[in-house]
């Protein structure tokens, strides 16, 4: 753990990064090794990978989560909630910011017409990140047999909290039952789609 | 007040089991949306939309929209910060036993499973926006006219974004940027 470095610091390079943060959490992997890596020295573009892939498995958010990790790298616990809090900031901030004024411009037709074209946008980026996903998820029989379940049950209105652990719980139960087999993963397909 | 303490809950269980990443958060407000009616279907792209176009992980965008929604600034913090509270506890457990947990079997074993079911729920999410926005089966009851049923126009535009969206890959800032200047001259 190194000592150079202060909470307020960490705080403010995390705010940094938070602000010029636009997307998923893919986008974050620049702007840590120019500040930890290559600046601040605090970790090594090694640990940042590794950080990167593990914080994808973890609940929460990318982003969010490789914060608390080269944070934790840096200060311990409380490094980890600075880097956390920095990261959060702007998007909170820039979120009560907007909603104060929102109810007024959506009176207007033209932002209501805006509005509608910009759900078709997101439409095509929630399937963009479907593409993206579908990679190293969907990749054989096991996989595809969970897809078409959690589908079914997704269109049968079952709580989505109910899907995801259940299918968490089927890809434990395959490996208890199943001990000497391997794990598939599609990792040159998740190596080229998130570098 | 009651409220805010049931959406803070709730979103202290969407961050402990919402993983990787903002857009799988999306299918679980439509089960908050099914559950408490605290906004409507409209509102949650109406959020997405607006988190792409703010900095910051989306994610904490829409977590802070909600909370706003439904419980003013209070409401907003608290959402927040409950739905960072799950992962700041594994993260920093974690980074303590990091060294030699790398590989870890259960771990893999849990995502194998997971992810293609967070796939699917996406998938979902997707659809039902694209049903608000491209078909109308309520206009289509009242006057049996193809064209009152599907918007052709929305159809359309999205092919057009689809387009566009596959050339740019990892730029949502961009796509969203064009669909506000396509929604000041195109009237849907």
């Amino acid at each position: 753990m190194t000592k150079k470095i202060t909470f307020l610091k960490l705080f403010w390079i995390f705010f940094k990064i938070g602000l010029v943060l636009f997307g998923g959490g893919y986008a974050i992997l620049p702007f840590l090794k120019a500040e930890m890596v290559d600046k601040e020295k605090i970790c090594t573009m090694e640990e940042i990978t590794d950080f990167y892939a593990l914080s994808q498995c973890l609940p929460g958010l990318v982003a969010g989560n490789i914060s608390m990790f080269t944070g934790y790298k840096a200060k311990g616990v409380f490094g980890a909630l600075s880097a956390l809090a920095g990261v959060c900031m702007p998007a909170y901030l820039s979120i009560v910011i907007i909603f104060s004024f929102l109810s007024i411009i959506t009176g207007y037709p033209i932002i209501q017409n805006i509005f509608e074209v910009l759900d078709i946008a997101v439409c095509v980026l929630i399937f963009l990140t479907i593409l993206e996903l579908w990679v190293f998820s969907v990749f054989d029989k096991f996989t595809t047999f969970i897809f078409i379940l959690a589908l079914i049950a997704s269109i049968l209105k079952i709580s989505p909290f109910i899907v995801v652990i259940s299918a968490g719980m089927l890809g434990i139960i395959r490996h208890i039952l199943f001990p000497k087999e391997k794990i598939p993963s599609n990792s040159n397909a998740q190596g080229g789609n998130n570098a | 007040m009651h409220n805010i303490f049931v959406l803070a809950f709730e979103y202290f269980k969407i961050g402990t089991v919402a993983i990787g990443g903002g857009y799988t958060v999306i299918p679980f407000l439509y089960y908050l949306v099914e559950k408490y009616k605290w906004f409507n279907v409209a509102e949650i792209t109406q959020m997405i939309a607006i988190s792409n176009l703010t900095p910051g992980p989306i994610g904490i965008n829409m977590a802070t929209f909600v909370g706003i929604k439904v419980g003013g600034n209070i409401g907003a913090a608290l959402t927040t910060i409950a739905f960072l509270i799950p992962s700041m506890i594994i993260v920093c457990s974690l980074s303590k036993f990091l060294k030699n947990n790398k590989e870890n079997k259960y771990i893999n074993s849990i995502m194998y499973g997971l992810r293609p079911a967070a796939v699917a729920l996406i998938g979902v999410a997707g659809l039902k926006i694209m049903n608000t926005t491209c078909f109308n089966l309520q206009a289509f009851k009242i006057s049996h006219n193809l064209w009152d049923f599907i918007s052709l126009k929305s159809l359309i535009l999205l092919a057009v974004f689809s387009i566009i969206g596959l050339k740019l890959k990892k730029n949502p800032m961009i796509l969203i940027a064009i669909a506000i200047l396509v929604g000041l001259v195109v009237k849907i």
